[in-house]
């Protein structure tokens, strides 16, 4: 008879088991972004916005997804700010109530705190801009994997910045958590947030 | 008859143990057998800008998608530098000749002296044997040196006031999201090591879709690493 529950155990713990491995692999929250785990440290940075200092410090306590831009970008700039707050809107109330969204001018010279933030807030309350002297925004960037440079084209607008649009998302604790790449569509980065929200 | 029944909150606590016991040993499974490898990520590389051997501006972006290894040397580095060159010679070589798991390798070393000029360089790239091969030379000026080299990759160089350098002759293995996954501190690691890490990293970019992307994160979980 105890042969015939040990039996019964092992043949329930291989139901079980085998209903835990099939949710899990078929429910399985699965990133669409480069996830790092366990996250990475984040280096520690402090900028100025039209708010004042905004930097690591000011981001800790909420998810936060750092980009690197400028408000003369043509293209790559408007349309990544655009998806984002696509993203954020369609990940729901959660994601654009506690996710933070912030472009770190990769153009100091012509990007001052408040046109910054003119510019970031046509995309939502949740985006805020940020510069620094260009020696910083260039410690800055490097440190966070972004190269830029001012490019040879010229247009009406003045001259252009080539630079990486690769997107940094950042925990609550101020570590780097996942990586978006610029082709990242917008239904892919609301699962992501989704995900890290804890849907 | 009725004692012919299980006794239910037994038979459950039997299945809570198996199954403990069974997750236990997958885990222990997945540690020490290391059915998967992979290479640790470590921290973001740093971005920078910089210019090549005909003058031309290069930039860690245009190195995106590509698995590179980073070295760092005066462009006159005279006996100290012979056993790392061989090493990137060789490895060059081999990565001309052959992508890895059909995933592109660069080798990169950075210049420590300040602002060399392009014909230095590409002096630098004919003599130790860049030549035909995935290694180039690049350089900068010196804050940008500082904040790509000393702040970045945190490698650690210093010119002597007789023009005589100091430096950690550090390999960095970037991959091609740009993310450091091994440095190689403590002298020049052979070609084989080199290679392996390479290939590792090159298969998980290539296999980490769907089911597979599960046991590379678990491999990352459980330290399934080379060495």
């Amino acid at each position: 008879m105890r042969m015939g529950r040990a039996w019964i155990a092992v043949a329930f713990s291989f139901v079980l088991t085998s209903v835990a491995a099939y949710s899990l692999l078929r429910e399985r929250p699965s990133f669409h972004g480069m996830l790092l785990e366990p996250p990475l440290p984040a280096r520690e940075f402090t900028l100025e916005s039209a708010a004042g200092p905004l930097g690591t410090a000011q981001l800790r306590g909420s998810h936060a997804v750092l980009f690197f831009g400028y408000t003369s970008c043509p293209d790559v700039c408007p349309t990544t700010l655009a998806r984002l707050a696509a993203a954020l809107r369609q990940a729901g109330p959660r994601a654009e109530r506690g996710v933070r969204v912030v472009m770190v001018s990769v153009d100091p010279q012509r990007d001052t705190a408040a046109r910054l933030a003119a510019y970031t807030s046509a995309f939502g309350p949740q985006f805020q801009g940020a510069t620094g002297t260009p020696e910083e925004i260039a410690r800055v960037a490097s440190a966070y994997g972004v190269a830029y440079m001012r490019s040879d084209v010229e247009t009406a607008a003045g001259y252009l910045v080539d630079h990486t649009s690769t997107l940094v998302v950042l925990d609550p604790q101020g570590r780097m958590r996942l990586l978006w790449s610029p082709v990242t569509t917008v239904d892919e980065m609301a699962s992501d947030l989704r995900i890290l929200l804890g849907r | 008859m009725v004692s012919r029944l299980p006794s239910w909150p037994r038979v459950l606590s039997l299945a809570a143990a198996s199954l403990a016991a069974a997750l236990l040993l997958v885990s222990f499974g997945f540690a020490t057998l290391k059915p998967v490898r992979v290479v640790p990520r470590q921290e973001l590389a740093p971005g920078w800008v910089l210019h090549g051997p005909d003058g031309e501006r290069v930039s860690s972006e245009e190195l995106r998608g590509r698995i590179v290894l980073y070295t760092f040397s005066p462009l006159d580095c005279g006996a100290r530098c012979v056993p790392m060159d061989s090493v990137l010679r060789e490895l060059g070589r081999r990565l001309s000749s052959d992508p890895v798991d059909g995933v592109h390798a660069s080798l990169v070393t950075i210049a420590l002296d300040p602002d060399p000029t392009a014909e230095r360089l590409a002096d630098a790239g004919e003599r130790r044997g860049a030549v035909g091969t995935e290694w180039r030379f690049v350089g900068g000026e010196a804050a940008a040196l500082e904040r790509t080299v000393r702040a970045g990759f945190r490698v650690w160089y210093e010119e002597g006031p007789d023009g005589s350098w100091r430096f950690d002759p550090a390999f960095v293995l970037v991959d091609g999201t740009g993310l450091v996954r091994e440095r190689y501190r403590f002298g020049v690691p052979p070609v084989s090591y080199l290679l392996e890490d390479i290939r590792l990293i090159a298969r998980e970019a290539r296999a980490s879709g769907g089911f597979a992307r599960l046991a590379y994160e678990a491999a990352h979980l459980f330290g399934c690493f080379p060495r």
